[in-house]
């Protein structure tokens, strides 16, 4: 499920694989408290290869938004296959994590 | 009906049918009116007068004499339990003191129990049918009516299966197995699970001795067999019942098992060890009449069932919570705290009325448990879930009732009219996610049976985010940190276009535009995360924790998010105002059983 958080200037992007549910968001939420700074204004989700988000993963993204908010910062998402995206629409969570339009470079496989 | 026929015609085999169905059906009902009546000052009454083991007891007696029963008296009893108004404690003692009960009518008086039925049955079904005295007395009518239905299934039972001893198969069976003491013992065990009744069966095995088809040995072994029968019978017929009901269903096997096996233990014993036996102390000390010889024999045993019971005291609650350990709605459903206010000043009990109310918040997610794909839990154990929330929300009610009747200052009215109304968006709310739970469930199948996939995928989006925005209430509840709060108003905020937008999806799909039931699933999971907002907390700051949160605030939006919008949006939040709008015609939440307050 999630490989090794990315850095990228002001913030984090945070790749998450295969199913993100009750089994694994504990962790997945532990790993991510762990690199929020105060100078970690935006968290972004790689969302490309998730497969599965139950509404525990959903509680996941819901934390790490409070914790890029207390900080003034904001979390995006890009990758999201459409299912994911009704998911998140109809949780009421579009306002909460909003798409990122731009993959961030570093995120981008090398050439 | 016509006694002669038992289990041999098609006739009787009706009436036995009848009798299950009666039986059930009034069992239900007894504890659906038990339910309704189930308050505070109910069950204070009953705790006054159960309030020593002796008025247990002695209640106990009563019971088992008037329902002549042991099985119906313990089928009773387990709906004070099931309604909370009675301890388990006090229904055990009540309980065993049941069978004792029942030795008594059978033995002082020519006493037909038809006419009680009738009797409970007409008076109950009449003060039912005419809404007879105030309001709150008609579960108390309705409760009476089904008590006489579950009486008179169990005679039916009897009348049904009573005569089949008396059948020539039967006698001939009996005499070609000689004086077998185990065959009376069998014998025993087998007629008391169809008869229902060990007073008719000693009444039987009289007759049997008399016409010297048994012993007086193999008399006795059937009365004390028809002890291990009652056992099987409650374990039988309370099979589907968990936690507490099951608790006493096991009681009632265990110590008439006991008894029944202790006692045939003592005639085989005596039998091949010479020694005198219960039987030929009673023959030499009370009667030699084999019928009064039984009687006493009977009367014994029903008291060994009392000794053993009160021989292990407190020691069976414990006992039986290992065995049955209550379920999870049971625990929910009996108050932890509001109990304990009596004589506390109006602070505390409102503040433990608060801690009770957030017990019900708690479980709010698990209501969604049978229809979530990592749920636990099945449908029926859901609305269990949800009915015990209702139980303990009328306790609520009850609790602030009192407490309204009583002076306060205004701080603490004001605290308690808070605590009403949110009480009552918490029961709208646990209404409506148990209907969405069965809702979505229906919904799923027919997609699954339809294939489609885009029907599903609505209903888990559905399902997942109203079980994270009752996680994200329950997170709330106990925190109050203002930034969660303000995340949980900014999830539940005015959705009127997502949802209008969601209709129109529904409905521009052939296939699910003839569905109405997925369109009302949508309209629950719309109501519900209204109600969410309702029921969320303040912050703990005292403000609802939108002040500085992008986007709730006036703070300014997040323009770095480089546009959105294929997730929705959320532009209709308005920026200042997260407090959700009302999706559809809702019952005003005044609180109007404490406008005197």
């Amino acid at each position: 499920m999630s490989e090794p958080i990315k850095s990228i200037p002001d913030g984090v992007v945070v790749v998450l694989t295969g199913r993100l549910d009750s089994k694994n968001a504990a962790e997945t939420l532990t790993m991510i408290r762990a690199v929020m700074n105060p100078s970690a204004k935006r968290v972004v989700f790689d969302l490309t290869a998730l497969v599965f988000m139950a509404s525990a993963g959903l509680g996941v993204l819901v934390q790490s938004a409070g914790l890029a908010k207390a900080n003034g910062g904001s979390v995006h998402h890009f990758g999201a296959s459409p299912a994911i995206i009704q998911l998140l629409r109809i949780a009421g969570l579009g306002s909460v994590i909003t798409p990122y339009q731009v993959q961030p470079e570093s995120t981008k496989a090398p050439a | 009906m016509n006694t002669s026929d038992h289990l041999t015609t098609f006739p009787a085999i009706a009436i036995f049918l009848a009798g299950l169905a009666f039986f059930f059906h009034g069992l239900d009902g007894v504890k659906e009116s038990l339910k309704s009546m189930a308050g505070r000052s109910l069950r204070q009454r009953i705790e006054r007068l159960t309030s020593t083991g002796a008025l247990a007891a002695l209640w106990g007696f009563i019971l088992g004499a008037l329902a002549q029963s042991s099985t119906a008296a313990s089928f009773i009893v387990t709906g004070f339990v099931s309604s909370r108004l009675l301890t388990l404690r006090r229904a055990l003692t009540m309980v065993a003191w049941a069978n004792l009960g029942t030795v008594v009518l059978p033995f002082i008086a020519s006493f037909d129990i038809r006419t009680v039925i009738a009797l409970i049955l007409g008076v109950g079904g009449l003060l039912a049918t005419f809404r007879a005295g105030r309001e709150f007395l008609l579960p108390a009518w309705r409760g009476l009516f089904m008590l006489g239905l579950l009486m008179m299934g169990l005679q039916f039972l009897k009348d049904a299966t009573g005569g089949i001893p008396e059948e020539p198969w039967f006698r001939q069976f009996a005499q070609t197995l000689g004086d077998s003491l185990a065959f009376g013992f069998v014998v025993g065990i087998a007629s008391r699970l169809v008869i229902q009744s060990t007073s008719a069966i000693v009444v039987i095995v009289v007759t049997f001795v008399n016409s010297g088809i048994l012993t007086d040995g193999q008399a006795a072994m059937m009365v004390h067999g028809a002890g291990v029968g009652v056992g099987a019978t409650v374990l039988l017929m309370g099979r589907s019942s968990h936690g507490l009901p099951r608790q006493l269903a096991y009681f009632q096997a265990i110590i008439n098992s006991a008894a029944g096996a202790i006692l045939a233990l003592e005639v085989i014993a005596t039998k091949f060890t010479g020694l005198p036996s219960l039987l030929d102390l009673i023959r030499n000390t009370i009667t030699s009449d084999s019928s009064r010889m039984l009687a006493v024999v009977y009367v014994v045993q029903q008291a060994l069932c009392v000794g053993i019971a009160e021989l292990c005291g407190g020691r069976w609650t414990h006992w039986l919570n290992r065995l049955s350990p209550p379920t999870d709605a049971q625990n929910l459903a009996t108050p932890m705290y509001i109990d304990q206010g009596a004589g506390v000043d109006p602070t505390s009990f409102l503040d433990m009325i608060a801690r009770e109310q957030a017990r019900i918040v708690e479980r709010l997610p698990d209501i969604l448990d049978c229809v979530r794909s990592d749920g636990e839990r099945t449908l029926a154990e859901c609305n269990h879930m949800a009915e015990s929330c209702k139980s303990l929300g009328a306790e609520i009610h009850h609790a602030l009732r009192e407490l309204s009747q009583t002076r306060l200052d205004r701080q603490d009215a004001e605290q308690l009219l808070a605590l009403d109304i949110k009480q009552r968006a918490v029961d709208q709310l646990v209404t409506e996610v148990a209907h969405f739970a069965r809702a979505s469930l229906d919904e799923r199948r027919t997609s699954e049976t339809a294939s489609d996939s885009d029907g599903n995928g609505l209903l888990f989006g559905m399902t997942e985010g109203l079980h994270l925005v009752l996680s994200q209430l329950v997170e709330c509840d106990r925190s109050r940190v203002p930034s969660d709060v303000a995340m949980l108003l900014m999830i539940v905020s005015d959705r009127g276009d997502l949802m209008e937008q969601l209709r129109a999806d529904i409905a521009a799909s052939t296939s699910r535009g003839a569905r109405p039931g997925l369109q009302y699933t949508l309209a629950l999971f719309e109501r519900a995360m209204w109600l969410v907002g309702k029921v969320a907390p303040p912050a703990a700051d005292g403000t609802d924790g939108l002040e500085g949160v992008e986007g709730m605030g006036g703070t300014g939006g997040t323009d770095d998010t480089g546009g959105n919008d294929d997730t929705g949006g959320n532009d209709d939040t308005g920026g200042t105002d997260a407090t959700p709008s009302e999706p559809t015609t809702q019952a005003s939440a005044t609180s109007d059983s404490l406008q005197h307050a």
